[in-house]
């Protein structure tokens, strides 16, 4: 019994030690995984929706939420800010497959800068 | 519990972990293992590259390192501590690339790279990858063999770069059957002379030599001339610009050859490159270079253009890229022939990308003095391609093209090749291709005739 006391101990122990980096939550893990929607201001809801249909077709969420929590971009390892998400945005425009329109682009852009704004927040 | 039922159990786990995590790691080639991002990011349909795709190879397989310095500056000034100086710098600059201002351990779900992997220089995954090709083709204008199903190849693919600094390409042809003919075939040879030819690439780039915007680029490569070449396209057949030889000389803007090459990107939208051509059995090196420009879009570092979001401007979906190159040498049809043939190539390439639709335009020129490497009658053998590509959904495209050679004799080769590439998934590509060939001839009946091919892909 008391090896099974201190394993649940250590299991909780090292559950609730899981490092909690930024200050944008997520829930959901590996392809599920994305920005945890309570954390959205309600006149970017509809930019998330945007973001939760239209980004998906090519990638995760798991990278955007990635991104923002660590302020770097996973696959080219390059600081992810709000140049960056300009950057992204307009890449994504541009890009023949994406089926994003310019209003779309503005609004995500306008979601991940807010984002990053809370991320940084102490 | 007993120890042989504790044995079992983490047997079956180790092993399910073990299959589990092929499934995804071994679904991609080599690079897009090593970056954990997905083929689209570099091809439209593989394995032609879209602009992004290009930039990484002008780039010597390196990401754009936008912001990098200033960060590294941040990071290095936070980075404290005594020993060895050299292991620190390295760790220092490791640091700066590979985690995040803010935090020292990426969250759950980001790629994390092993610090002793980098400190020896090698990168984070295996960087190997096969190729395999299989090319069916129906020809109704021959007697026999109407259908050639026989035409196999798989290739053994080797890419990526030790620490930024030094980047690697290898293509070994492991195995191909079939008749090659690179007017109708994408099938590598592996024949004569013994093993000449399984080492289809294989070369080293030294990023930023001495600090220089300049890449040194070395060992067997198809030179840098043309925008397009057999490695980046979405159909079976090669554009004829690239993949036209005259009379029995061997040389094709296309073939690969033991070079030195430098490279550079000027002003972020100008890339130059030039090199040398070194062959058994010749008197002088050959030489060649290359020139290309890029208007709009993103530039030749990836950085994207400054588009105003507010206005809406067709501007902002097209990109042009203008390109012109020349290649000059001397061969003979062995090393010992006194029967040499002087010849040049000269070429402009025009690519224009509106939003899904494409336009491949391409001019080369042949001069040589001697083709047949007996009569020292000159040739002069012009070469025109023009292809119209729409990319229907991201994995379906469709392209039309029309060739025309033109010989000194007066002959001429035209072509028409319409033809659908449909990826089913992003490492595996079906191409149905047709190709109407007519032959006009001052001095025989003209001709024609009529190929079906189909063609599947994969990459893993």
């Amino acid at each position: 019994m008391r090896v099974i006391k201190v394993l649940l101990v250590t299991i909780l122990m090292v559950a609730f030690a899981m490092p909690v980096q930024a200050k944008i939550r997520s829930v959901g893990k590996g392809d599920k995984m994305n920005f945890d929607p309570s954390q959205i201001p309600n006149d970017l809801k509809g930019a998330f929706e945007i973001m939760k249909v239209k980004c998906i077709q090519c990638h995760t969420q798991e990278r955007t939420v990635i991104a923002i929590q660590t302020g770097i971009a996973p696959v080219t390892g390059q600081p992810f800010d709000k140049q960056a998400t300009k950057a992204y945005g307009i890449k994504m425009l541009r890009k023949p497959k994406s089926n994003m329109s310019r209003e779309e682009v503005k609004q995500v852009v306008n979601l991940m800068n807010f984002l990053i704004d809370e991320a940084a927040k102490p | 519990m007993p120890n042989i039922i504790r044995n079992a159990l983490y047997l079956i786990l180790s092993v399910m972990a073990v299959v589990l995590s092929c499934n995804s790691a071994f679904a991609i080639p080599a690079f897009s293992r090593e970056h954990n991002t997905e083929c689209a990011t570099c091809h439209t349909i593989y394995p032609e590259l879209n602009e992004y795709g290009d930039a990484f190879l002008k780039n010597g397989f390196v990401w754009n390192k936008k912001g990098k310095d200033s960060a590294a500056a941040e990071n290095k000034a936070a980075v404290k501590g005594e020993g060895d100086p050299d292991i620190l710098k390295q760790l220092k600059e490791f640091a700066s690339v590979t985690t995040s201002p803010k935090e020292a351990e990426p969250p759950a779900g980001a790629p994390k790279k092993s610090e002793p992997l980098w400190l020896a220089g090698l990168p984070q995954t295996v960087p190997l990858s096969v190729s395999a090709a299989l090319n069916a083709a129906y020809n109704n204008d021959v007697e026999t063999h109407k259908v050639d199903l026989s035409t196999r190849a798989i290739s053994l693919l080797a890419g990526g770069v030790f620490r930024d600094k030094i980047g690697f390409f290898l293509k070994y042809n492991l195995y191909a059957e079939g008749e090659y003919n690179p007017s109708v075939s994408n099938t590598p040879t592996n024949s004569n002379p013994p093993y000449a030819n399984d080492l289809d690439e294989f070369y080293l780039v030294w990023r930023k030599a001495l600090g220089t915007p300049v890449n040194l680029k070395a060992g067997r490569f198809r030179p840098t001339l043309s925008l397009w070449k057999k490695t980046n396209k979405t159909g079976i057949s090669d554009f004829a610009t690239t993949s036209f030889k005259v009379g029995k000389s061997q040389f094709s803007a296309d073939s690969t050859e033991d070079a030195l090459e430098a490279n550079a990107i000027l002003l972020n939208r100008i890339f130059v490159a030039a090199g040398l051509v070194d062959r058994n059995g010749q008197k002088n090196n050959e030489g060649y270079g290359h020139v290309s420009v890029k208007i709009g879009g993103s530039d030749f570092r990836s950085n994207e253009p400054d588009i105003d979001l507010d206005k809406e401007s067709i501007f902002d979906y097209i990109y042009l890229v203008l390109g012109a190159y020349g290649y000059t040498g001397r061969n003979s049809i062995d090393l010992f022939s006194t029967q040499l043939n002087n010849f040049y190539r000269a070429g402009a390439d025009v690519d224009l990308v509106v939003k899904n639709a494409r336009l491949k335009l391409a001019f080369a020129r042949e001069r040589d003095t001697n083709p047949d490497f007996s009569s020292h009658v000159e040739a002069v053998t012009d070469v025109w391609a023009a292809q119209a590509e729409y990319m229907f959904t991201p994995d379906l495209l469709a392209f039309v093209r029309y060739e025309l050679t033109s010989f000194t004799d007066g002959s001429r080769i035209n072509r028409i090749i319409p033809a659908v590439a449909f990826a089913p998934m992003q490492n595996t590509k079906l191409t149905l291709e047709y190709q109407h060939v007519a032959t006009e001839n001052s001095v025989v009946a003209n001709s024609s005739s009529d190929i079906v091919l189909v063609g599947a892909r994969i990459a893993f």
